[in-house]
Formats: C-alpha cells, sequence, structure tokens
C-alpha cells in the first residue's frame, strides 16, 4: 500500500469481505493512463487496495468498488465508510453485473442506504458531466449494457447520495468495470477512448 | 490646649488624605474646600477614570497631589475582533506573572487566566458590551472600537486533495472563496473571479507554484494591505521571494503516526522554512524546525505555511478534526487578510484599558505611604474631647468657688 | 338476677358505648383532618406528593384517637368500677352493690344485701350517660362530613384519589374572565399501541418527551374559545367542552416546539421525539467465514435478536451466487423463520443441511439473520446481523503450491507503521544526550502512545479473525494479557478458535489455519506491549530491540497470509512520463465550480441567538425565555450538551431561580471555552 508519500492522487480501489471486490483487476491501472493522458494531476502510476473497514480508507479521498457478489458490509466496514463520507471522501461503485435485479445491485444499494442514506438519480446536466470532458447525453453508455448478459438494459442514469451539494457517494450500473477493464496499452485501438468519463470523476472528486 | 486645638486645624487645612473607599466623598469636598492645598490619596485599588481625571484637574489647579497605593495588581487590556467569519474577538492581556486575571463581559465571567508570562491572550467567540480583567478592584475595561468587513479569500493551486479540502474549510467557515484550479495545460477549474483587490478580496492562498504566474500582482495587492497565505511549496517559486517569511527547504516528516487532539499536526510533513530576514515571526516550530511563520509587507501580512498536506488532518484525525482544520485555516486565512474596519460608536468614559497606568501618567509616580502624614481622622473627636475638658475645667472651677463658702 | 349479673350487664353496655365512642371519635377525627387538608388544598393548592399522604395520615390519626380513647376508657372493664360507678350515680344503693360482690366481705349479709340491690335501679343514669358518650363524638363526625360535603367535587377527588393531572379538577380556575386558561395545564401521552406502553401524565410541562408518533393530548380548563395553539408554525385545531379545552397532535419525528395562546398569555412546549430504535441482530453460529472443501454436512446455525419495544419476526436469508468470470446466477431463500410475538428478545436455532442448497465448487453462500420489529407507527425497522461468507471450494485450490495469497493491507500498513515509528525512537535515542531527561520521557511517551494504538489495531485484527469479539483491548475472556509467552498465546488462540461446523481449509498438520496466520501477529502484538512499556518510562534505547522484532513479525505474517485464495492481481505500473499529455484535450474545458454552503449547523449562529436572549433577559424576560427554548429545540439534535443546558436554563426561570449557573455553562456549550495563550503573540489572530 506504499505509493508516493507526496502525491496528490492515488487511486485506491476498496476491498470488502463479503465479495469479488479485485472482479476488475485493470480498471485501476486503465483510470491512471487516463488521468495522465489528459491531465496534469500529480497521479501514482499505481493504485492501492485498501480495506473499507479500515482507517486507512481516510487516507484516500476517492475510493472505487466494484464486484458481481452480494455486498454485505460488516460493522467496521459500516462504520469507516460512513466516517469516511462524513468528512467528505467520495465512493465510487460499479456494478459489475450491469443488473438492477442482480444480488450486487440490490444488496449494494441496501448497504448504502444503511449506511450514507439512500441513492437518488443523478439528473444528465449534472455538473460531473462537464467539469472535463463534456456528455450532454449524461453518463456515456457501455458496450456491455446491452450484451445480453445482466439485465440487458441502458441504463440512462446515475444514481448518488449528495452531502451539501456535493456528490459523496455515485454509483453506476453501467458496468464501467467491465468497460474499462483492459489494460491501458490498448487504448490505442479505439477510435474514441472510452475512458475519459473516469477523467470526469477524478476531477471532480479532487475540484468540488 | 487652644493652641493644640487650633494646630490641629492649621494642620486640617494644609493636608488632606483619602483612601480608595472615601475618594469618591474627598474629591468634591476637596474642590469646593479652598483650603485644602496639599492632597494625598492612599489607593488600595486603581481610581476610576472619573476620579483619575478629577485629581488631574486638581493638580493642575494648582493643588499638590500625591498617591500611594498598596499592592494594587497592574492589569491592561485590550480587544479586538478576529478578522474570521466565524466571529470571535481576541482580548489581550497584560499583569504581573502570577496574577490571578478574572476576564468577564456584561454577561458574566469567561474565563480565569493565571498568568505565566507579563502578557496573555485570550479568544472568545463573543464578547458582549465591555469586556473587564480584573485581578483586584474594578480592574480595566476595553470595549470593541471597530467591526471587519469581510472580503473573499482567492485560492490559487493545482486540483488535487489539499486544494479540495482548503476551498472547502474556508466555505464551510463562510469565507466567500473564488478559486482556480489547475487541471491540465490551460485548462483550470474556475470559481468566480481572480480579483486581487483589496476593494473585494482580503487574502489570496497560494497552496503550490501554479499560483506563481500571479505572483507580481500578487506582490502588488499584498503591498497595499492585502493578505497572502503562502501553503506547500508555493514559496519555492522565485515569484515570492520577496514576499515570503523564508525559502521552503528540505520536508521534514511527521513525527507521529495519528491525530491527536491536542497536537494533531506532529502526524503532518512540512517543508522547513529558513527565515530570510528579521522581521519574521516565528508561529509554529517542531524539533527546531521552523513550520509555520509570518511577516508584514508594506501594507499587507504574509503567513507562510510549510505544511502541504493538511487535508489529512480533516479526514484521518479524531472526532474534532474536520471542525480543528476548518478553524485553523479560516485562523490562517484571517490573521493575513485585509482588515476593512469600521469604528464603532463606544462610550469612552465608561473605558479603562489601563488603570494603573493611567494612573501614572496623570498623577505622577506614587509616594512611599510613610510620606502621607495626617491629621488622622479621629481629629475632630480630639477637638470634642478637648472642649469638653475645658467645659469640665470651667465647672469646675465656678463649683470650687460657690462651694468653698460652704464648706 | 343477682347484683353480680346486674353489673356484668351494665359493665357490657358500658363497654360496648366506649368502644362506639372511640371509634365515633376517631372517625370524626380522622373526617376532621381530611376536611383540614381539603380546605387547604383549595386555597392554595397542595403538591400530588402531599396528597398522597392525606387520606393514610387521616386514618393513622383516627386509629391514634381511637386507640387512646378506648385506654382511655378501659375501667369499663372492670366489675368493681363499674359497680362504684353504679353507687355513684344510684345513691340509694348505700354501697350494697359494691359489698354484694365481694361476698367474703358481706358475710351473712349478703342476702339483705342482694334485696337491697334488687329494689335498686340504674337503667336510666347508664342510658343518660351512653346517650351523652356517644352523642358528642356522632355530632363532630357529623360536623366533619357535612364540612366534607361542602368541599368542591375536584378537592375531594384529589385528596381521595390523587393522581397526575388532577391539576385540571382544582376549583381555582380559569372561570373567571379575562384569567389565564393556560394553566393549569396537562399533557397526556400516549405511545404508539405496538409499544403496549402506558399513557403517561405530566402536569404544567415546559418540555415532552416520547417516541415519535406518540399522541399528545394537551388540556386546560375553560372553553377553548380564544385559544389558539400551533405547532412549527402550522396552526391545531383546540377543541372542548365549557369547562375543559384540549388540542391533540402526533409527537413530531423531530424536534419541534407547540406555542399555546390565550390573549394575553402564551405558552411554549418543547417537543423532544425520541426514535424507536432497530432492533439489534447477531448471527452467533456459523461464528465466522468459512470455506467447505465438500458441499455437505450440516451447519448449525444460531441468531438472536432484541429490540426496546417488541419484535415481530426473526429469520435467516441466504444468497447463493454461482458462476465466475463475467457471469454469475444468484438464488435467494429463508433457512429458517420464526415469529416472535411482540417479545424484546428472540432466539432461532436451527440446522441447514448444505447439500439441499444443491451447490457446486465455486458457490458462495451469504447468510445473514434479519430481525422486524412491530412499528406501525413509523414503519417496521430492520436490523440485520453480520453476514458470514461460506464457500465450497474449486478442486484445483487444494494445490497449495498453485496458489499466491493477496498481501493482507492491515499488515502492511502496521509494518509501514511500525517503521516509521522505529525511526522516531532511533531518531530519540540520538538526540537523548542533548536532551533533558524531561523532554525525552515526553517524547518517548508520545512515541508509546502510538506504539499502543498500532498494537490495538494489530489487536484487532487478530480477534476479528479468532471469533466475534471486540477490539482485544476491550473485550474479556479472549483477550492476552501482557504477560503472556508465545506458547501462552497460541493456547488461547487454539481455544479461541475451536469450534463444531465444516472444516475449514487451509492448515497445516493439527493447527487451525487462523492460528498459522495469527502466529507472528500474535507474536508481535507481545513484542508492541514490552516495547509500550519501555516507552512509557522513558527508555527508548530498552523499547527498539521489541520494537525490531514487533516488526519481523509482522513481516513474516505477511508472508503467511493465505486468507484471499485467488491469485494475486497482476500488478500494471502506468509509464507515466511516457504518457503523459498524450491525449487531445482541445474539446475540454472544465466547468465552473459552485461554492460550498457554509455549515448550517452554524455554531456561530447559536451563540448570536443565545446572546441576543440573554440580553433581552433583563427588558422582556417571558420573550427571553421563550427565545431560549426555542433554540434548545434547534439545538437537541447537533449540539445535546447545548440543548441540555438550555432545558436547565429555562426551567430555573420559569421557577424563578437563579439560572446564572445553567446560563453560563449553556453559554461555554455554544460558544465553546476561550482559548488562552500564555503570551501575546506579536502576530494576532489565532497566534
Amino acid at each position: 500500500m506504499g505509493g508516493c508519500v507526496v502525491s496528490s492522487f492515488i487511486f485506491a480501489t476498496a476491498r470488502y469481505e463479503s465479495g469479488d471486490w479485485d472482479s476488475a483487476p485493470l480498471v485501476p491501472p486503465n483510470i491512471i493512463d487516463t488521468i495522465a493522458r489528459y491531465t496534469s494531476i500529480d497521479v501514482a502510476p499505481t493504485g492501492v487496495v485498501v480495506p473499507l473497514g479500515s482507517p486507512d480508507l481516510a487516507r484516500y479521498p476517492l475510493v472505487f468498488l466494484t464486484g458481481h457478489l452480494p455486498v454485505r458490509f460488516t460493522r467496521d466496514e459500516r462504520e469507516q465508510l460512513a466516517r469516511f463520507i462524513e468528512r467528505g471522501g467520495m465512493l465510487f461503485v460499479d456494478d459489475h453485473n450491469h443488473d438492477i435485479d442482480g444480488a450486487f445491485h440490490k444488496t449494494a444499494t441496501e448497504e448504502i442506504r444503511r449506511t450514507v442514506g439512500p441513492l437518488t438519480e443523478l439528473p444528465n446536466d449534472h455538473p460531473l458531466y462537464s467539469t472535463f470532458f463534456h456528455f450532454p447525453d449524461g453518463p456515456p453508455n457501455t458496450g456491455h449494457e446491452l450484451n445480453g448478459w445482466g439485465d440487458n438494459l441502458l441504463h440512462k442514469h446515475l444514481l448518488a447520495v449528495q452531502r451539501a451539494g456535493r456528490i459523496a457517494v455515485l454509483y453506476s450500473n453501467k458496468d464501467y468495470s467491465s468497460e474499462w477493464g483492459y489494460h491501458p496499452d490498448n487504448k490505442r485501438f479505439l477510435a474514441v477512448d472510452n475512458t475519459r468519463f473516469a477523467v470526469n470523476i477524478v476531477v471532480y472528486a479532487l475540484t468540488r | 490646649m487652644i493652641w493644640l486645638s487650633t494646630a490641629a486645624r492649621r494642620a486640617a487645612g494644609e493636608h488632606r488624605v483619602a483612601s480608595s473607599a472615601t475618594l469618591a466623598d474627598s474629591l468634591a469636598a476637596w474642590t469646593l474646600d479652598p483650603g485644602a492645598d496639599s492632597l494625598h490619596v492612599a489607593l488600595d485599588e486603581p481610581p476610576r477614570a472619573a476620579e483619575r481625571d478629577w485629581l488631574a484637574a486638581l493638580r493642575r489647579a494648582g493643588a499638590v497631589v500625591t498617591w500611594s497605593s498598596r499592592g494594587i495588581t497592574p492589569v491592561a487590556l485590550t480587544v479586538e475582533a478576529l478578522n474570521d467569519p466565524t466571529g470571535g474577538v481576541r482580548a489581550s492581556l497584560a499583569a504581573p506573572v502570577g496574577a490571578r486575571v478574572v476576564v468577564s463581559d456584561s454577561l458574566g465571567v469567561l474565563d480565569t487566566v493565571v498568568m505565566a508570562g507579563p502578557s496573555a491572550s485570550l479568544n472568545a467567540r463573543s464578547v458582549l458590551g465591555a469586556a473587564r480583567a480584573s485581578a483586584d478592584g474594578p480592574g480595566a475595561s476595553a470595549a470593541l472600537r471597530d467591526s471587519l468587513a469581510r472580503r473573499g479569500a482567492v485560492v490559487l493551486g493545482r486540483a488535487g486533495w489539499e486544494a479540495k479540502f482548503v476551498i472547502a474549510a474556508l466555505e464551510e467557515s463562510g469565507w466567500k472563496v473564488s478559486a482556480r484550479l489547475a487541471v491540465a495545460p490551460g485548462i483550470f477549474v474556475r470559481q468566480g473571479g481572480v480579483e486581487l483587490d483589496t476593494a473585494t478580496t482580503g487574502v489570496v492562498v497560494a497552496l503550490d507554484s501554479t499560483a506563481a504566474r500571479d505572483a507580481r500582482a500578487i506582490e502588488r495587492f499584498v503591498r497595499s494591505g492585502g493578505g497572502l497565505v503562502l501553503a506547500g511549496d508555493a514559496a519555492r517559486s522565485a515569484g515570492f521571494a520577496r514576499l515570503a517569511a523564508g525559502s521552503a527547504g528540505a520536508r521534514v516528516r511527521s513525527a507521529a503516526i495519528s491525530f491527536s487532539d491536542s497536537t494533531p499536526r506532529r502526524a503532518l510533513g512540512f517543508y522547513q522554512i529558513s527565515a530570510r530576514a528579521d522581521d519574521v515571526v516565528p508561529l509554529e516550530s517542531r524539533d527546531g524546525a521552523m513550520a509555520v511563520a509570518a511577516r508584514r509587507v508594506g501594507a499587507g501580512r504574509v503567513v507562510q505555511s510549510g505544511y502541504d498536506e493538511t487535508w489529512r488532518w480533516r479526514l484521518q484525525g479524531g472526532s474534532d478534526s474536520p471542525d480543528a482544520h476548518r478553524a485553523w485555516w479560516s485562523a490562517m486565512a484571517g490573521s493575513a487578510a485585509y482588515r476593512a474596519a469600521h469604528q464603532l460608536p463606544i462610550h469612552a468614559e465608561m473605558l479603562d484599558p489601563a488603570p494603573l497606568a493611567a494612573t501614572f501618567a496623570a498623577m505622577g509616580a506614587p509616594v512611599a505611604p510613610e510620606r502621607a502624614t495626617a491629621v488622622p481622622a479621629a481629629q475632630p473627636a480630639l477637638r470634642g474631647w478637648m472642649l469638653l475638658a475645658l467645659l469640665a475645667m470651667l465647672l469646675a472651677e465656678w463649683a470650687s468657688r460657690r462651694l468653698r463658702g460652704i464648706s | 338476677m343477682s347484683a353480680h349479673a346486674r353489673v356484668t350487664r351494665t359493665r357490657a353496655v358500658l363497654a360496648l358505648t366506649a368502644l362506639l365512642a372511640s371509634l365515633l371519635r376517631g372517625a370524626a377525627v380522622a373526617a376532621l383532618v381530611f376536611v383540614l387538608a381539603g380546605a387547604i388544598d383549595w386555597a392554595v393548592g397542595l403538591e400530588r406528593s402531599a396528597r398522597v399522604v392525606v387520606v393514610p395520615t387521616a386514618l393513622v390519626v383516627g386509629a391514634l384517637v381511637t386507640f387512646v380513647s378506648l385506654w382511655r376508657a378501659r375501667r369499663a372493664l372492670k366489675l368493681g368500677a363499674v359497680a362504684l360507678w353504679i353507687e355513684e350515680r344510684t345513691p340509694v344503693l348505700r354501697y350494697s352493690l359494691v359489698t354484694a360482690l365481694e361476698p367474703a366481705a358481706a358475710g351473712a349479709a349478703l342476702p339483705d344485701l342482694e334485696r337491697a340491690v334488687q329494689r335498686a335501679h340504674w337503667g336510666t343514669p347508664v342510658a343518660r350517660t351512653a346517650l351523652f358518650v356517644l352523642g358528642m363524638p356522632a355530632l363532630l363526625l357529623l360536623a366533619a362530613l357535612a364540612l366534607r360535603s361542602l368541599l368542591p367535587a375536584g378537592v375531594v377527588s384529589r385528596m381521595e384519589t390523587p393522581r397526575a393531572g388532577d391539576a385540571l379538577e382544582h376549583p381555582r380556575s380559569a372561570a373567571v374572565a379575562g384569567a389565564n386558561r393556560l394553566t393549569p395545564l396537562v399533557a397526556t401521552v400516549t405511545p404508539p399501541a405496538y409499544t403496549r406502553r402506558e399513557a403517561v401524565t405530566l402536569e404544567e410541562p415546559s418540555s415532552i418527551a416520547a417516541l415519535a408518533s406518540s399522541g399528545v393530548r394537551l388540556e386546560g380548563r375553560g372553553s377553548a374559545e380564544g385559544i389558539t395553539a400551533a405547532l412549527g408554525g402550522e396552526a391545531l385545531e383546540v377543541t372542548g367542552t365549557a369547562e375543559r379545552w384540549h388540542v391533540i397532535f402526533a409527537m413530531p419525528a423531530r424536534a419541534a416546539a407547540v406555542r399555546l395562546a390565550h390573549g394575553r398569555y402564551s405558552r411554549m412546549i418543547v417537543l423532544e421525539p425520541r426514535p424507536d430504535s432497530a432492533p439489534m441482530v447477531t448471527l452467533a453460529s456459523p461464528a465466522r467465514d468459512t470455506v467447505f472443501r465438500e458441499a455437505r454436512g450440516r451447519l448449525e446455525l444460531d441468531a438472536r435478536a432484541t429490540d426496546d419495544m417488541g419484535l415481530t419476526a426473526l429469520w435467516l436469508e441466504y444468497i447463493v451466487s454461482s458462476g465466475e468470470g463475467e457471469s454469475f446466477t444468484f438464488r435467494s431463500g429463508v433457512a429458517a423463520r420464526r415469529a416472535a410475538r411482540n417479545a424484546r428478545a428472540a432466539t432461532l436455532e436451527s440446522t441447514l443441511r448444505i447439500d439441499s442448497l444443491g451447490l457446486r465448487p465455486g458457490d458462495v453462500i451469504h447468510l445473514r439473520a434479519v430481525a422486524v420489529d412491530g412499528n406501525t407507527a413509523t414503519g417496521p425497522d430492520t436490523g440485520v446481523s453480520e453476514t458470514r461468507v461460506l464457500r465450497v471450494a474449486r478442486a484445483g485450490e487444494y494445490d497449495s503450491l498453485a496458489v499466491e495469497g493477496a498481501p493482507p493491507p492491515e499488515a502492511d500498513a502496521s509494518a509501514l507503521s511500525q517503521r516509521m515509528l522505529i525511526q522516531l525512537t532511533e531518531e530519540l535515542e540520538r538526540r537523548r544526550p542533548r536532551l533533558a531527561r524531561k523532554a525525552v520521557v515526553e517524547e518517548s511517551r508520545r512515541i508509546g502512545a502510538d506504539q499502543a494504538r498500532l498494537r490495538k489495531r494489530v489487536g484487532d485484527i487478530i480477534f476479528a479473525r479468532l471469533g466475534e469479539a471486540e477490539s482485544g483491548e476491550e473485550s474479556g475472556a479472549t483477550m492476552p494479557r501482557p504477560s503472556m509467552t508465545p506458547e501462552e498465546l497460541l493456547r488461547a488462540a487454539d481455544e479461541a478458535t475451536a469450534g463444531e461446523g465444516a472444516h475449514a481449509l487451509d492448515f497445516e498438520g493439527d493447527e487451525t489455519p487462523v492460528v498459522a496466520v495469527n502466529r507472528p501477529l500474535l507474536e508481535a502484538y507481545n513484542a508492541m506491549w514490552a516495547a509500550g512499556r519501555e516507552l512509557e518510562t522513558g527508555e527508548p534505547g530498552a523499547a527498539l530491540p521489541h520494537m525490531r522484532t514487533a516488526l519481523a513479525a509482522i513481516m513474516r505474517a505477511r508472508e503467511a497470509e493465505r486468507l484471499y485464495l485467488r491469485g494475486r492481481p497482476a500488478e500494471v505500473v502506468v509509464d507515466l512520463a511516457k504518457v503523459r499529455l498524450a491525449g487531445d484535450i482541445d474539446s475540454a474545458s472544465a466547468s465552473a465550480r459552485t461554492p460550498r454552503a457554509r455549515l448550517s449547523r452554524s455554531a456561530a449562529g447559536r451563540v448570536e441567538r443565545l446572546d441576543a436572549a440573554l440580553i433581552a433577559l433583563r427588558t422582556d424576560p417571558a420573550a427571553a425565555v421563550d427565545s431560549l427554548a426555542l433554540l434548545r429545540v434547534d439545538a437537541l439534535a447537533e449540539e445535546p450538551r447545548l440543548a441540555r443546558e438550555l432545558a436547565a436554563a429555562v426551567d430555573s426561570l420559569r421557577a424563578g431561580k437563579d439560572a446564572t449557573t445553567p446560563l453560563a455553562r449553556a453559554r461555554r456549550a455554544a460558544a465553546g471555552a476561550p482559548v488562552v495563550r500564555a503570551h501575546a503573540s506579536e502576530w494576532g489572530g489565532a497566534w
């Protein structure tokens, strides 16, 4: 968990006890690559894994959480996450199943509601969609939402828990974990970089 | 006997003495009685301002006015508003070491200060009416002389956790913040306009070297009265060399792994400040390394902080750390910020910020108490007894004559 | 009838008369005491605590009077005394009666004496005496009863059955036009039906604390005309009869104030809602996550739940996840369930047959206990236990050589922190010759405090794995004592991990996996204790060997960790220099940031309001008290300490007592204690 001692931004993935927290191991380096490509943000070259139930969660004010399996927070995880959000941290959750009837979505939304409050739809003209790149139609769709698995739906909105007008928990059913789960070197094969929305999320977290 | 009684009257006409308790009555009597030309006040508490002025007037009128004191504890007090949207007042005290000074306002006691040095300060959230500091007797009183019109803060830096949480701390404290955060070449996240003018802006917070592109404008702003907070490695920029309290040197590691409530910043690293000039005021040091320092530049003020990751304090500290982090940043910005003061109407006659010093100024140094030779208060009683004795002797004389014949 | 018989009969009559008279006296005195107390209550109003003792007091006094009276009349039981009494009132007897009662003294004259006695009659004096003796107390009793009937009915009922809320029955009332009908005021609070709690009555309340959604009825004397009520700005309907007015509302979910007004009179009551807590649920068995070799066997399930009001149901639910990679399927079910019938505590024990779930290798079961309470007012609250994750191992996982464990972040962080503590200690030891002893001890203790915190975290890791114990620093029996040897520690760990159920994976020899993993952490824990002791006594040099031992043990724990049997994710290190600003940002432009709001829970705002109320106390005390009460409502949720002090201050002010101390405490709670510095800095501000 080392990384740079004095670095502006270290991408952190939350490790929680109940499920496959590491189902998207290539998302962190891909996002790090994206941040470095488009911004001058001082970012660490590797990500870290931080236990959701550990006080170390507070070292990383933006934390990414994903998985396929049900999410059931332990008491420590709930306490640390509540404290983390209360103090200004931001959690980005992505349903790797992209299934609103699936166990991840149902359990994760329940745990989030229990811990910090209910998720509500984020309007598609929210500043998140213009923080760096512009997404006039809201969250960019992924190539996995209609792949026949999951709920096979296009999810028009992201969900969020807000605190004092700021996004504290950002929740996605759009399976960005699959969309961004490739080696960053493979970006060169893409006509349009499909990770640009990650820049918006990180810049939002760092500036709002 | 007649001579004695008249001698006592003669003595009483030349020199009069009063104590603190009888001073008010004595002043009127002295003023009305032209025979009083030598007045002495034996004080056991400082006189009120009106009484002191009266004594000074008598002195100027030609009377010899002296005073002595018995163990009066000198106390001086001044109050000023803190330049902080959350409000607050700072009371500065001067009193002898060991004195126990009770500080109060019109609503009651604020605190009791045992002086560990010749001066002390007390920051309170509110002080209503006149503040009072007393060790014995009425003590010193002072009131706010001006109120402050708030100006905004401008935060310059690169997008990052420190910028995010410094702006959050200032805004949550009530500062109106304009910001410019560098995200990519030519791309900034902005909030409001960066107006370096004391009409709208009170302080600039430069969090890193990205602020150096406005160094000249910032210098003009500071010299005209504005404030500047140089944080992190911002002081390393050449553009701030004339403003900074010192150079930002080597990074000092944190001295603790957790944030204690009493000394939270021990868990933070900082760029050590090496003072360049004699006018630098060290504000915070750790193990001999200066972490926060300040200096005046022209009409403005500069506070330099070597800490660059105070956001960790807010997120990783104890239960009070978000409030403490907020208060620290607000106080730091406020201590540098331009003070747009508006004078308040005060009733000067009710205030007495340094009563004993004012007594010295009005009446000169005190004399030794032995010099205060006085006709004792029993003087009228002595005259009465003497009169009685006279009458008794006259009666005896008459009786002896009358009764002589009888025997 | 012989003389003896006649005297005996007379004695019986006199004794009965004395008894009746004593009883009448006692009853009369008791009635008079009651009437006197009633008169006092009518005049000035007695507290309920005083009225409660009136009837018992009256009875006791009456009994005392009866007893004393009987005692004094005991002579009536003696034949000789009765005879003398008869002789006194029947002079014609000339002591023949007294003599006749003593045959030995009478001797041969007894027949003559008997004849003399037969000729005398004393019925009339006996009757007259009885009438007189009975008449006075009877008259007194009648008089007392008559006086009692003159007391107002309300006073009589307040004396006879004093109870909360009977202030309204007092005859001093608002019958007079223009009088304040807002006092006396009685509040009846009825908790929601599901709580099965009794209603509570409060007299003259300044605040009411009750469960949210409780029914509140405020009642006063007189008609409802001219009385208005508002709750948080919304008007409430005031209704009633000519004798009584009332207003009814539900306790809101958030603190609020009810304002009553009647002409120039007003009154405010603070409402403090108490939330109904959700049930507390624990899953005692299985006690921890487990991995099954094969999907068969029995799993004992034991869940417990408690609630402050009452539970309706408790069940065990599971989710089975099957699949791998990107394809998963899920099914859920209930393993066991029971109704709780409003019990405050419930247990559910069951056995789960693993093979009944149709599990395959790689399947994962998430199991937890859920309980629901009977809150029908704001909706049932649900409590859940910790979730147990039970996994069926895949075939290939048994080859431990093929598996790499993911590194445990806790040990990483602990190693990092322990290294730093060692560095700080080494630095202190180097500077020690130049420092005063006091400074060395102070710095050493600071490092010791950090070492203790780190030791606690290591302890938490150990005990989270050993069982459901809270931090080892706080729990009881399973906490290792600081002086345990490694063997004792391991024995304690073994005992703590003993249990039934499916075999867990990953153990060597006869060790359980938890012990194998935790052995080095336990050694680190012990070494940290020793280091902490040395640091506490200001001996950093002596602490260093222990600290290095702890670090080495933590590093070994890293290597031993095998809890995560999935493969270590491949680490990709981004070449930042290569990719920096290689992307196209021509289309990018950052949108403007919007400011954060000043914190709404503004302490400065409350200080201002408090100061304004304190100033107003001098000129308009009633308004100032209302302001303080409203401020208390605002502070209830976010600054409970300030709310408490304001409550004490408001109560004192309303009772006409000195409120200086609670107001000073309230001011300090709102504004915080002043910060005193031992010097006046030349810089000013916060320095």
